[in-house]
């Protein structure tokens, strides 16, 4: 009875192993610091960013593009204020055979239309539209410094064909870091004049489809 | 022994036919939001009715939804054509009467809103109504602890978070609901239509059910009724969410449930009286792309037909909604 009872448990909690994601925000391949001015090195701007949060959710491992494990926390808010929120931890079965990871950046369409949720996914943390509902996969706020002026700028990038899913390659007992690099996004922004984006639709697309040619593994 | 069989038989058949005439000449569709099973309903609902009442909500606490949905009138803002808000600011849009919102799948007049649970973000975070945010109110709420049973026992835990507030916001707006008119009494067998009535109801089948469907007198679609554009506000409805020229002065189609309370009328509140709205079916509709075929040609009704159209269009009111205590302001607050 007792072996039963202890092959059982055994089974229900296989040795598990901890992988550490690790999202840095930079501009070309300087680090990002709230608050901090930062030069871009291609279109030599200067930028003072004060607000940089994405949602991250449906986190996957992968064998031979066959999905062999799945992340149950969900969503995380991913937000460069607090450097906690920047790495997400979580374990897998140490028996597990992978070779790439795979992240949803943003929020996938079903969540887009349910109800109100709570933890991560609550209104309180700023990433839903109250005017018209969604969520708001990514947000960036701060200014651009141009020799005596500053002009403000604000995206918040969201709504329907903004989340992505994308994949790195990854090794059991691997740990990664990815660079969101924000020069494309903005070059590509600011090339058409855009200095405010609040709303969900084919430019939001866009900027999105940008950020995801941003987001690169560490090497 | 036939006999005895056959008689056997008989009795479920006869009383089947005796339900069967008495079943309701309508048929309610399926509610959208059904958080009526949920563990913690009724709780949710009481703290939803207090929150809903209660200014706390404004940036600078005078405002309540009760402010611009008041119970007496359909849960609609009587009086002001475009709803006031906090510090007397104007809002774009006539508040809507608000009922049988478990219906509804998306909210506003022009479907802005696809989740009954954030409706209340957007008047909350509105600078012209409520002028606060999610941020701000659930903060007060956690400062003041005044809810804080009314948490506990609705969710589980004394601190309030954005979920929960939205959530019991929403739950007790599924309980407006609105189906005590004389028009339900017919439709369920306990009464009649005068002859008045019942002409007015054959006008209103053949004019307006298309969209104003009945039981719910709205299919909730998006439609365009040819009101000319207001200059003043260039409001496209519909087109300033989907960005589709087809869906271009298309309104989400309101509800007569009630009607003769909820004035002023249309999204940007133009008409004061039933009168007014008849003669813009009549003569006032600007034709354009995209309108129904129910509107292709002007309604054109003798002075009776108007009368008993009205006539019809008053069995849809509902005393005991309007009145009834359970959805009105809160007794010990
Ligand atoms: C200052 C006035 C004002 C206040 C305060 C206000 N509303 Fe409204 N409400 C409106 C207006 C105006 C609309 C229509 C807006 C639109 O369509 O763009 C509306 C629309 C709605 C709708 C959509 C109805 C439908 O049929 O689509 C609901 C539900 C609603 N309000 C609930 C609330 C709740 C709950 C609160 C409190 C948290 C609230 N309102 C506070 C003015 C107000
Ligand atoms: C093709 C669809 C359509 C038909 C047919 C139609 N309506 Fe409407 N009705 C609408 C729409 C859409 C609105 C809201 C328009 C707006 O505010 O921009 C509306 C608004 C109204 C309102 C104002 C309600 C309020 O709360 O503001 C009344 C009253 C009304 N209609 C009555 C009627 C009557 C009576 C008929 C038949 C004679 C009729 N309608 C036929 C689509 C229709």
């Amino acid at each position: 009875m007792l072996a039963i009872v202890a092959t059982a448990y055994a089974q229900q909690t296989p040795a598990q192993k901890p992988l550490r994601l690790k999202f840095q925000y930079t501009l070309d391949s300087g680090v990002v610091e709230l608050g901090k001015e930062i030069e871009s090195e291609r279109g030599a701007r200067k930028f003072r960013f004060t607000k940089i949060k994405q949602y991250v959710s449906n986190i996957a491992l992968y064998l031979a593009s066959r999905c062999v494990w799945r992340d149950s926390g969900g969503f995380y808010l991913v937000d460069a204020e607090d450097a906690a929120s920047c790495q997400i931890a979580f374990n897998y079965p140490s028996n597990l055979v992978f070779d790439e990871i795979s992240l949803v950046f943003g929020i996938d369409s079903t969540t887009h239309a349910a109800g109100v949720m709570g933890g991560a996914l609550d209104p309180l943390n700023g990433m839903y539209w109250s005017w018209q509902s969604g969520y708001i996969n990514l947000k960036i706020e701060g200014e651009m410094l141009d020799q005596q002026k500053s002009t403000a700028l604000e995206y918040h990038i969201g709504g329907l064909g903004t989340a992505h899913e994308k994949r790195f390659g990854l090794a059991p007992g691997e740990d990664l870091t990815l660079d969101c690099d924000l020069n494309p996004l903005l070059e590509q922004a600011l090339s058409a004049n855009k200095t405010h984006l609040m709303s969900p639709g084919k430019q939001a697309i866009a900027l999105s489809l940008a950020w995801m040619q941003s987001v690169r593994k560490q090497p | 022994m036939k006999i005895r069989i056959l008689m056997l038989l008989g009795m479920p058949i006869a009383l089947l036919f005796a339900f069967h005439s008495r079943k309701p000449l309508v048929f309610w569709p399926k509610q959208v939001y059904s958080f009526q099973h949920e563990a913690g309903f009724k709780e949710r609902v009481e703290l939803g009715h207090l929150l809903f009442y209660d200014p706390v909500l404004s940036a600078d606490s005078s405002v309540s939804c009760a402010s611009c949905h008041l119970q007496y009138t359909a849960f609609a803002h009587v009086d002001h054509a475009l709803s006031h808000g906090i510090h007397d600011s104007i809002g774009n849009r006539n508040a809507p009467a608000l009922m049988n919102l478990a219906w509804h799948r998306e909210l506003m007049w022009d479907g802005a809103i696809h989740h009954l649970d954030m409706q209340s973000l957007a008047p909350i975070s509105h600078p012209a109504e409520m002028g606060s945010s999610i941020q701000e109110v659930v903060g007060k709420l956690n400062r003041s602890r005044k809810y804080a049973g009314a948490f506990y026992k609705a969710f589980g835990d004394s601190l309030a978070s954005g979920e929960f507030v939205l959530k019991s916001i929403s739950r007790f707006l599924t309980t407006l609901v609105s189906n005590r008119s004389k028009y339900d009494s017919v439709m369920n067998g306990t009464s009649v239509f005068t002859a008045q009535q019942k002409s007015g109801y054959e006008i209103f089948r053949k004019h307006c059910n298309s969209c104003h469907t009945e039981p719910l007198f709205t299919s909730l679609k998006y439609e365009d009724n040819g009101l000319p554009l207001n200059p003043r506000l260039n409001d496209l409805g519909r087109y300033s969410i989907t960005q589709n020229t087809a869906d271009s002065s298309r309104f989400k189609i309101p509800t007569l449930r009630n009607i003769t309370y909820s004035y002023p009328y249309m999204h940007d509140g133009r008409f004061n009286s039933l009168g007014e709205v008849l003669n813009h079916y009549e003569k006032g509709m600007v034709q354009r792309k995209g309108m129904q075929k129910a509107l292709k040609h002007n309604i054109t009704l003798s002075s009776v037909q108007k009368v008993d159209l009205v006539a019809f269009l008053l069995t849809l009111n509902d005393k005991h909604f309007l009145f009834n205590p359970e959805l009105g302001f809160p007794k010990n607050n």
